[in-house]
């Protein structure tokens, strides 16, 4: 039991000055923006009493827009199933290794976290450019193609810059949920004659589909509302919500269209995000 | 039930799984490898393997007005953004670890909401908020800008180390007649010292290396090193890039090192909610 006196230090008014903090800077903004969704803007400036539904039935109303959502959608997507498909077997990996290999594991899963994403994305400029990048140097010389494959600039080139980057993003919860399981399961499954590959696929992968289901909210977030990796292995062209964003605040000075987006972009990616959760809940009630 | 050979499913399932995690490891590294192997490149192109080796783009790079004028506003944002993290974020995991009160938890998803949401719809609302109070972009809102994606991270790496503390010295030091200040300044923080600055080092390395809230909080004449970067990249490749590339790699790790050192590698991996 804590004495009153230690207490003193530990009082909710500590948290004010950052809760506070983010009111102003956080919540406020975010309302502003879903608000500016509403209004009309001209230079920047609000039109006073200008309260209007127009932006959003313009946006909605236009076949142009649902085609780019859907086109950031299956960017997310992609990049998810990717994850999932490379990232699952560096995290079993991960639990069948010994301490000092799960050290080196560790340290090539979170140095990509650490490293700036603008940086990162140019290591693949490098690696899949035009005739001079490495994949198509190396294809040429061999003689197995004749002409340069495009990558760069195409959705297969944002895909797997996207997939690289998020890795980390499924790899971490995986592991965790690997590392919870029970593995007295495992042996029993195996006591009971199923083969490895048997209770991997019927002990282990089901078990573990809660952890998934974290890294899969996660990945497609991140790729959903993604911009340095579209904007650069995407190219000039390429267009996904976030990149048209940019485009329609910072060089059309269009900041309705940009506000309807952002809300719409922020507003989509929360209902992946609870209904993620919402499935992660239902596994969790159901594996236990 | 041993059999004395394994059954064709095991091994087609081994070797599958070891291909893809081969692939994921080496895609993890490759790139930035590359990046720092290409940077001493001696040719005007990306090439690779490279032509000859030199370190024309690192000189070129010092003498790179606007390259230099980045980094140290990206110097200058990141410590400022990091005293004012502490400032508010280290007072804040006091109540979020010990206290016990109502609302505990939608305070903990309140201060840790930044993670949550998107890096772009962070930094266009700060960018609508600032224009409509009518504040042209400055350096200080883009210190505050900073700091709204880096605060979770001070906290939950103050609170992390503050929640294996045992209160015990705390209460000894005071009945042996310690003010607060005297039990916070010899107890607390001595201890709690590891956590803080593992939160320090991150919040500065997010900071130094945040693109997506800079692109809008960030004005014209005050980029940031990361949109620098990224604007050499945008059209097309410029060889200088890839030694600033290197330098930012090699901050990551140095952090990373210090990050394991402090807190261990393993209490790291929350640092995989980050999402921007």
């Amino acid at each position: 039991m804590r004495s009153p006196r230690v207490g003193t230090w530990h009082q909710a008014e500590l948290a004010a000055p950052a809760v506070v903090f983010l009111i102003i800077f956080l919540a406020i903004p975010l309302l502003l923006l879903f608000a500016f969704g509403l209004v009309d803007i001209r230079a920047a400036r609000v039109v006073p009493g200008s309260w209007t539904l127009e932006h959003y039935a313009r946006i909605l109303g236009d076949p142009f827009y649902y085609r780019i959502f859907l086109r950031t959608f299956w960017m997310g997507l992609g990049a998810t199933i990717f994850c999932l498909l490379f990232g699952y077997p560096v995290a079993y990996l991960f639990t069948r290794v010994g301490p000092a290999a799960r050290q080196v594991l560790l340290v090539l899963i979170l140095a990509p976290l650490l490293t700036n994403a603008v940086v990162r994305t140019f290591g693949w400029m490098i690696i899949l450019g035009g005739q001079k990048g490495l994949i198509n140097a190396l294809l040429l010389r061999v003689g197995l193609i004749d002409e340069p494959v495009r990558i760069l600039y195409t959705m297969s080139g944002v895909l797997i810059g996207l997939t690289q980057i998020q890795l980390p993003f499924m790899i971490l919860p995986v592991i965790a949920a690997l590392e919870g399981q029970d593995r007295s399961l495992q042996e029993a499954a195996a006591g009971l004659g199923a083969t490895w590959a048997q209770t991997f696929f019927h002990v282990v992968v089901p078990l573990s589909l809660p952890g998934v289901l974290t890294g899969s909210a996660l990945v497609f977030v991140i790729s959903y509302t993604n911009f340095a990796v579209p904007a650069l292995l995407g190219g000039g062209s390429f267009a996904v919500i976030p990149t048209f964003i940019f485009e329609q605040i910072s060089a059309l000075l269009q900041w309705n269209n940009g506000a309807v987006l952002s809300s719409l972009l922020l507003g989509t990616a929360m209902v992946m995000l609870w209904l993620f959760n919402r499935a992660s809940a239902r596994l969790l009630r159901w594996t236990r | 039930m041993r059999r004395p050979r394994a059954p064709a499913g095991d091994l087609l399932l081994t070797a599958a799984l070891g291909a893809l995690s081969g692939v994921s490891l080496l895609a993890l590294v490759f790139p930035s490898m590359l990046v720092v192997i290409t940077s001493f490149n001696a040719s005007d192109f990306l090439t690779f393997p490279p032509q000859g080796w030199s370190l024309r783009w690192y000189e070129a790079m010092a003498g790179n007005w606007e390259v230099r004028q980045a980094a140290t506003l990206s110097l200058k944002v990141a410590a400022l953004v990091v005293a004012i993290d502490l400032l508010l974020g280290v007072p804040a995991a006091f109540p979020l670890t010990r206290a016990r009160f109502r609302g505990r938890e939608l305070l903990r998803t309140f201060l840790f909401s930044p993670l949550m949401l998107p890096g772009i719809v962070i930094g266009i609302g700060l960018l609508f908020f600032f224009m409509l109070l009518g504040w042209s972009l400055s350096l200080p809102l883009l210190v505050i800008s900073h700091v709204v994606v880096t605060l979770p991270f001070i906290v939950s790496m103050t609170s992390a180390r503050l929640a294996v503390l045992d209160p015990t010295y705390e209460e000894a030091a005071l009945s042996l007649g310690a003010s607060q200040v005297q039990k916070f300044a010899h107890i607390v923080l001595p201890q709690l010292w590891s956590g803080i600055a593992a939160g320090a080092a991150f919040a500065f390395l997010l900071s130094f290396d945040n693109f997506t809230v800079s692109l809008f909080t960030a004005s014209d004449r005050l980029r940031p090193l990361p949109i620098v970067l990224f604007y050499l990249l945008r059209y097309d490749i410029n060889p200088l890039v890839g030694a600033v590339s290197s330098l930012e790699i090699g901050l990551a790790l140095f952090v990373l090192l210090v990050g394991s050192r402090l807190l261990g590698l393993a209490r790291l991996t929350q640092l995989s909610r980050r999402v921007t």
